[in-house]
């Protein structure tokens, strides 16, 4: 099969991106990113460019094809669902190393709002991405959000001992149920989404810290130090191991 | 006012009539489209109505291995599709027949 020119590919990675970002169903999207993706593959071997088939505007195209979509809002929030148990479970195992789990209401719902926020931004910023390939304005939205997010939720950490607000205590056992359902719905999450990053990069985060603290008697500072360098780095290799393993996947089918 | 305008309102019928005629898939169906002389409009104008008519029910799709290798989504008109493309086809022959009409008395 003929290999398609770097403008189509990047035209149809940028259009899975503004489909997936605009809440639009994972299979739906893959069943036009495949039909283009063949009609780019004889076109260009007919000689014609990505333009003809895109128009002048390839991002008013992407905007058509997404109006003609319907809005997967069940699938838009087990994603939701998904992000927030795996950031969630990634605090809550860190600290059930302390001890029972107690949470103020005041950081739950500020934690809620802050990710929420963060989810609805990114959301906007992915389609702003695929629609402006060529602006690289792009990459200092993502850093401003990214680095916005970042330091209100160091706020909340914060003023959580100083804001006054109810807590909610919970005894060993709940919270070791806590974290084992939290885990457990984290496999199953990765299991249906074909990827082990997250379950995997919180084994990588939480393991390390087990033994420096509790084996070698090491202080909690170096430990998440230690837990932090060891996920991301699992985390990092898997993402490209994944990739590359996909996308091998994709060439050999 | 540019022929891609006024192609826009009629495109969907005209695919609807090249889809009635035998099963196309969606390059096929642009190739068509242009030796018949819609030459103006970018290919890709046919897979947001395609995606629509499929919504309304006037076609179905079916994916299968084509002969030359790729899995393909070919397009087959549906019986709510004829009676669409009937419908059109009476509309566009009066609106031919007026616009007809007008440019013979101005010539």
């Amino acid at each position: 099969m003929q290999t398609l020119s770097s403008a189509s590919v990047r035209f149809l990675a940028d259009l899975k991106l503004y489909l997936l970002a605009s809440g639009k169903n994972e299979q739906a999207t893959q069943d036009i990113v495949t039909e283009l993706e063949n009609h780019l593959q004889e076109a260009e071997a007919d000689g014609k460019s990505t333009d003809a088939i895109t128009g002048a505007s390839p991002a008013d195209y992407m905007k058509s094809i997404a109006s003609e979509m319907t809005t997967d809002y069940r699938e838009s929030f087990a994603i939701l669902l998904q992000i927030f148990t795996g950031v969630f479970c990634y605090l809550l195992f860190q600290d059930l190393l302390d001890g029972p789990l107690a949470y103020s209401l005041y950081f739950l719902i500020g934690f809620i709002v802050l990710i929420s926020l963060f989810l609805i931004a990114l959301s906007q910023l992915f389609r702003y991405s695929a629609t402006h390939a060529d602006s690289k304005r792009r990459f200092v939205w993502f850093g401003l959000y990214g680095s916005l997010t970042f330091l209100l939720l160091i706020g909340l950490f914060f003023t959580d001992p100083l804001v006054p607000s109810p807590m909610i205590h919970f005894s060993w056992w709940s919270s070791w149920l806590i974290g084992l359902f939290a885990f457990l719905f984290t496999v199953y999450t990765a299991y249906r989404a074909k990827t082990w990053i997250l379950p995997l990069g919180l084994l990588a985060y939480l393991l390390p810290q087990v033994v420096i603290r509790f084996g070698f008697d090491g202080s909690p500072l170096l430990a998440v130090l230690v837990g932090y360098l060891f996920a991301t780095s699992t985390m990092t290799g898997l993402f490209f191991y994944e990739t590359n393993f996909k996308k091998s996947q994709h060439t050999e089918g | 006012m540019s022929s891609t305008q006024m192609l826009k309102g009629i495109l969907d019928g005209c695919l609807l009539a090249l889809i009635a005629e035998e099963e196309l898939y969606g390059y096929e169906l642009a190739t068509k489209l242009a030796a018949y002389g819609f030459s103006d409009i970018s290919e890709g104008t046919i897979y947001p109505l395609l995606m629509r008519m499929q919504k309304l029910g006037w076609i179905e799709a079916t994916h299968r291995v084509s002969p030359s290798g790729p899995k393909r989504k070919y397009y087959t008109v549906t019986p709510d599709g004829r009676t669409e493309l009937a419908a059109f086809t009476t509309r566009w022959q009066k609106l031919s027949a007026s616009v007809q009409h007008i440019l013979k008395e101005e010539s």
